[in-house]
């Protein structure tokens, strides 16, 4: 009979990965991989941060000339690109990638080498994007690209080619992400968590990834389609040759509006967890908010055309969608009053992740309304295309998302890094980032409603909009000084924060129930679950039931049922593998030779392909 | 430019179709923050109210309680949003019908471009067009059907005092009408990016009584006057032979460029560049010598002229009422 | 020591097939991206179609119908060797498999060359109106689908040419028929909408 310590180490033999940097390069454990996306996500942010402190210095004053109007055009461009492609959607499905296995009770997620191939195509594309800033081809035509501004004839530089490539880097990632996650949500849950035991975070994972794979195939095509007629004359929006401008924006936004909810829906499972963490009882309303998820998720593919209501779309159409669009806000207020419910019965407690679940509340529920005004066709045709819409979509997006985010990082820190993060800091930084965030946004609201239109390099002085712009652009300062704030918590905490046990904060999810950080394969035995808040089962932790029967010398997890997650097979998954970079890499050249020429298909195919098929190829391990 | 305070705001509106949506911009700020105000009241009081000793144990009696105040709240917004579905369906209605019916429509034809605004005045009384740039005038109290055309990219024409705005698209011809209820005069920026210089492509809109309105037209849709004094000739003489004709046009001389504004009148305008200068002798000057450094990747080159040339040319150009 | 309600799982095996096999849900995930991306294909096709007042525009002519009928017919009849390819996997005889994989491999080859022929025979260029890069990158991008199953055809007939093989390839093969399966029946709708709803409407 082997000891508990023979047993971990033997497990950490089967799970870990190489130290040192061939470590780095091989490894398929999510945690590693989801820290990455999770790290280089906050890296664009920053970046994306500077474009917009550059934009706001350059807006605080009238007519001033700190950017060229080609730069600032190419600034504003790169800025809604890198938040919503870089930055928004990869910190969440990092967040995902890291969580999931932990909540839901398996050592790894399903086809771990797609996973580490997701993100080297990741970075790849997001460097690839700035490759373009840095040489005089910044996205020149905004973050969604219209046509025919976007065409060769409009623009000649490589900056439209970067951009849809950027996309498709960016699609293939997420869409690997998305599925390697659907497949795990599905099939690894530990024996006992059947579907209405499923951690909220969990179940939001799992819609927006379906959403991914539907929204990013959309936005995917729509780039080739771009690409095509930059690169082959296609003329798919050439309106002299049977195409049509239009066309763009539908596929577009087909693509762009499930694409916010990509990005809010896992805040809103983040928040689910803050305020049943922080209020100390299960969540009220458990089943209605899952309900709210999948409908949310649904509906969100409803309403694109209230990106277009000013293109001249028959009136009788446009009405179907501000119907969509006032009837989506209504899975979201089933969720706004179940939180409200569950902190007003439980006991709240006063630390930092539960300020920015407040800040949350200040913030989204101001972009909701402003997006319900937005959904009226007359009043939108006041407020499209103007300041309004840029305060509307930052609260929405900053206190709907970022906030959540803020709040998970300093919540989930203990977990992945072993030490508390400084709650001092925290509290500044909530406060830096809360005001930061109002002071920029909330005025926006009344420029855009006297005649400020979005995307424009500077202003005339007699337009009386100096005063407005000034205060914003000291919000937008205090706001990154947030940012800061937090990104230096994060990293000195690391080494100056307070050790912390496997459950510092209380909390009723599976991933407290291990080590912090986790070992490899995550839990010493695999848990049994028996209710919706295995933490808080009242048996002590050695008393808890367990999975026995898996071999702990081989890569081995469990399948379950995709319903009540009972045990159906056991399944071997492969291990750290260096094939998933040269795959990145050959996809990599493909994709960025296609801007120049149609081989580029063929040569990245032949690069591609051949470390796909080494990473596949049986051998005793599993294939993907 | 003192005019520009007010010219441009939904929350001041001068037709009744701004008017209109200025109230419902009015009632949902109003509504909304009343909302806001009442979401954020429950949550604070969620989390500040008193807890009482031994209130964990009541847990189940709390939670059916709050089953019933949830499902009110949800049925109340529920309600709420129909009720804003019904505002905005008769907002609606009203914008699209609250025109002057007793007057004829006046046609404009408006043509974007990167970046300025072609105008074209039709009317089947006239075979001669009135053609013009970056400014129309419209008589206050009749309705003004727009025809929205683009050249190049997608634009879109928005003129907040007066309605929602509409967008040009290449292979599309929009329509908007819009209409005056008081004289003033409006600013209509671009609305939709454009490229380079979408910051600085703002049309005017004039409104101004019938009688003053038909006489504009009458002296816009007349060639240009013939210059009266030997400076104003020599400066004809420059403008003909320099690289103006090549995009411009003065009617009444042989010019006959289409891609840039139509110069016939330049001098009645108000603005030069698509609203972004005042229309002053030294500015104009200016912009003929250097409109690159106004308006950076603008379609128009510099023009290196003597500056006995220059001061002739202008000495033309504000004859050109 | 045993715990209370703790699950052995020893016994349970280590294969499966459908939805207890990963390589099924990789498999079903593509299919539904693939399969999207053709929808969005013909959706531009149908969209810009509503735009046009002749469509195909006047000048060009309409599709070889004899041609586009030839290969949807030639898709159709191979799916009975894939039923015959997808029985023979289940019932995890080797050989059989094998023979089968040839066959469809040799199957597969012609229709590419089909593909090819068909392409050929198409009346205009991507380039010169709207309706031929919508047809062209409707085909264009199912003939990527049809070469990657031939691909991973000829790869699945070396492993089991040359190579060991456990149950686990036995469930891969038949995934891959499902796949095929998908290439064709989706192709069916296409050719309809390219080939024979120009001529009836």
């Amino acid at each position: 009979m082997t000891s508990a310590v023979d047993e971990h180490a033997v497990l950490a033999n089967t799970w870990g990965t190489p130290r040192g940097p061939l470590g780095w390069l091989t490894s398929v454990d999510h945690k590693s991989v989801g820290l990455r996306f999770i790290g280089t996500a906050l890296f664009f942010l920053a970046l994306g941060g500077v474009l917009a402190l550059t934009m706001r210095t350059q807006l605080a004053r009238p007519e001033t000339h700190l950017l060229t109007p080609q730069l600032y055009n190419q600034f504003f461009s790169m800025h809604g690109t890198t938040m919503m492609f870089l930055f928004a959607v990869p910190a969440m499905m990092g967040l995902g990638i890291y969580l999931v296995p932990l909540m839901i009770g398996t050592r790894n997620v399903i086809f771990p080498r797609l996973l580490a191939y997701a993100y080297w195509v990741y970075l790849i594309g997001g460097l690839f994007l700035y490759s373009g800033l840095v040489t005089g081809n910044g996205a020149p035509a905004g973050w969604f690209s219209y046509t025919p501004l976007s065409e060769t004839q409009f623009d000649p530089t490589k900056g439209s080619d970067i951009w849809a490539q950027t996309i498709t880097f960016t699609e293939i990632s997420m869409m690997a992400v998305a599925v390697t996650l659907i497949v795990t949500i599905l099939k690894q849950r530990a024996p006992g968590m059947s579907l209405n035991r499923i951690p909220l975070f969990v179940w939001s994972i799992l819609v927006t990834s379906f959403m991914v794979v539907f929204a990013m195939t959309t936005i995917a095509t729509a780039s080739f389609f771009l690409a095509a007629d930059r690169l082959i004359n296609t003329r798919f929006f050439d309106d002299a040759r049977g195409g049509d401008a239009l066309l763009w924006q539908h596929l577009f936004w087909l693509f762009g509006h499930p694409e916010v909810y990509i990005i809010f829906l896992p805040a809103t499972g983040i928040v689910s967890h803050l305020v049943t963490t922080f209020s100390r009882r299960p969540m009220f309303g458990y089943t209605p908010i899952v309900f709210a998820t999948i409908a949310t998720g649904i509906i969100s593919f409803g309403v694109w055309v209230h990106h277009m209501f000013a293109t001249g779309l028959p009136q009788l159409g446009l009405g179907f969608y501000t119907a969509s669009s006032l009837i989506v806000t209504i899975p979201t207020a089933i969720q706004l009053f179940c939180w409200i419910a569950t902190l007003w019965s439980g006991q709240p407690q006063w630390r930092v992740p539960l300020l920015f679940v407040l800040g949350f509340f200040f913030i989204l529920v101001r972009g909701g309304l402003t997006g319900v005004m937005l959904a009226s066709v007359p009043f939108d045709l006041q407020a499209h295309d103007t300041y309004f819409v840029v305060g509307h979509l930052h609260d929405v997006l900053i206190g709907g998302a970022v906030f959540p985010l803020m709040g998970a990082l300093l919540y989930w820190y203990p977990k992945a890094t072993g030490r508390m993060p400084s709650e001092v800091a925290g509290r500044w930084a909530f406060g830096l980032l809360f005001i930061g965030q109002n002071l920029t946004f909330l005025p926006m609201h009344l420029l855009g409603l006297h005649g400020m239109p979005r995307r424009v390099y500077t202003y005339l002085a007699s337009t009386g909009w100096g005063g407005l712009n000034l205060l914003e652009t000291v919000g937008a300062y205090i706001l990154a000084l947030g940012v800061l704030v937090t990104v230096a918590n994060l990293i000195v905490s690391r080494f100056t924060g307070p050790r912390a046990g496997n459950d510092p904060w209380g909390a009723d999810t599976l991933e407290w129930a291990t080590t912090s950080p986790p070992p490899p394969g995550n839990f010493a035995e695999i848990p049994v679950v028996m209710s919706r808040d295995p933490n808080w089962d009242p048996a002590r932790p050695e008393d808890r039931p367990v999975v026995t029967g898996l071999p702990l010398d081989r890569r081995e997890l469990l399948f379950t049922s995709a319903l009540d997650a009972t045990p159906v097979r056991r399944i071997e998954l492969p291990g750290p593998t260096i094939w998933s970079l040269p795959a990145a890499l050959g996809t990599a050249v493909g994709l960025i030779m296609l801007i120049f020429t149609p081989w580029g298909l063929v040569v990245g195919t032949l690069l591609a392909v051949p470390p796909l098929v080494v990473w596949a190829w049986p051998k005793h391990g599993g294939s993907a | 430019m003192a005019f520009l305070q007010g010219a441009h705001s939904v929350l001041a509106p001068a037709s009744p179709q701004a008017a209109a949506i200025a109230r419902l911009a009015e009632f949902f700020i109003g509504f909304g923050a009343f909302i806001w105000l009442l979401v954020l009241g429950f949550l604070a009081y969620s989390v500040l109210r008193p807890r009482r000793l031994g209130e964990r144990d009541e847990d189940r009696r709390i939670t059916h309680r709050q089953l019933v105040l949830v499902s009110v709240a949800l049925g109340l917004s529920t309600l709420l949003l129909l009720g804003l579905g019904f505002v905005d369906y008769s907002t609606g209605k009203h914008v699209e019908t609250a025109y002057s019916k007793s007057a004829d429509t006046l046609h404009v034809r408006l043509i974007g471009h990167q970046w300025w605004w072609e105008v074209q005045y039709e009317s089947p009384h006239n075979p001669q067009l009135l053609k013009t740039a970056n400014e129309i005038h419209i008589p206050v109290g009749r309705p003004v059907l727009l025809r929205l055309e683009s050249r190049d990219v997608i634009h879109s024409f928005w003129a907040p005092n007066l309605h929602g705005k509409s967008d040009l698209i290449p292979g599309y011809t929009g329509e908007l009408t819009i209409q005056a209820d008081r004289p003033g005069i409006f600013r209509a920026p671009c609305a939709e990016y454009c490229g380079a210089q979408h910051a600085k492509m703002a049309l005017l809109v004039i409104a101004e009584p019938a009688a003053d309105f038909a006489t504009w037209y009458a002296n816009e849709i007349s060639n240009a006057v013939a210059p009266a004094d030997p400076a104003a000739t020599r400066g004809r003489a420059v403008f003909l032979t320099a690289a103006c004709p090549f995009c411009h046009t003065i009617r009444g001389t042989e010019s006959a460029g289409v891609v840039a504004p139509d110069l016939t009148h330049l001098a009645s305008r108000q603005t030069l560049a698509a609203g972004t200068i005042p229309n002053r002798r030294g500015d104009l000057g200016g912009w003929i010598v250097d409109p690159q450094g106004i308006k950076p990747g603008n379609q128009m080159p510099p023009n290196v002229l003597p500056a006995k040339d220059l001061e002739a040319l202008l000495d033309y150009l504000v004859t050109l009422r | 020591m045993a715990r209370v309600n703790s699950v052995d799982v020893s016994a349970l095996p280590r294969e499966g097939f459908g939805v207890a096999s990963p390589a099924w849900w990789g498999t079903i995930g593509f299919m539904v991206i693939e399969g999207s991306s053709l929808v969005l294909c013909a959706f531009a096709y149908a969209y810009l179609s509503r735009r046009s007042p002749m469509w195909p525009p006047s000048g060009i002519a309409p599709l070889r119908l004899g041609v586009g009928t030839l290969v949807a017919a030639a898709f159709l009849l191979s799916l009975v060797p894939a039923i015959m390819l997808h029985r023979a996997a289940k019932s995890l005889d080797r050989g059989v498999v094998l023979l089968m994989l040839l066959i469809g491999a040799s199957i597969e080859a012609i229709i590419v060359g089909l593909r090819g022929y068909e392409l050929h025979a198409l009346p205009m260029r991507w380039d010169g109106t709207a309706y031929g890069s919508t047809v062209w990158f409707t085909m264009g991008l199912h003939t990527t689908l049809l070469v990657m199953d031939f691909g991973e055809t000829l790869v699945f007939a070396a492993l089991f040419l040359r190579g060991s093989v456990d149950k686990r390839h036995f469930a891969d093969v038949a995934d891959s028929v499902l796949y095929w399966f998908f290439v064709v029946l989706i192709w069916i709708p296409l050719y309809f909408m390219l080939y024979v709803a120009p001529r009836a409407l």
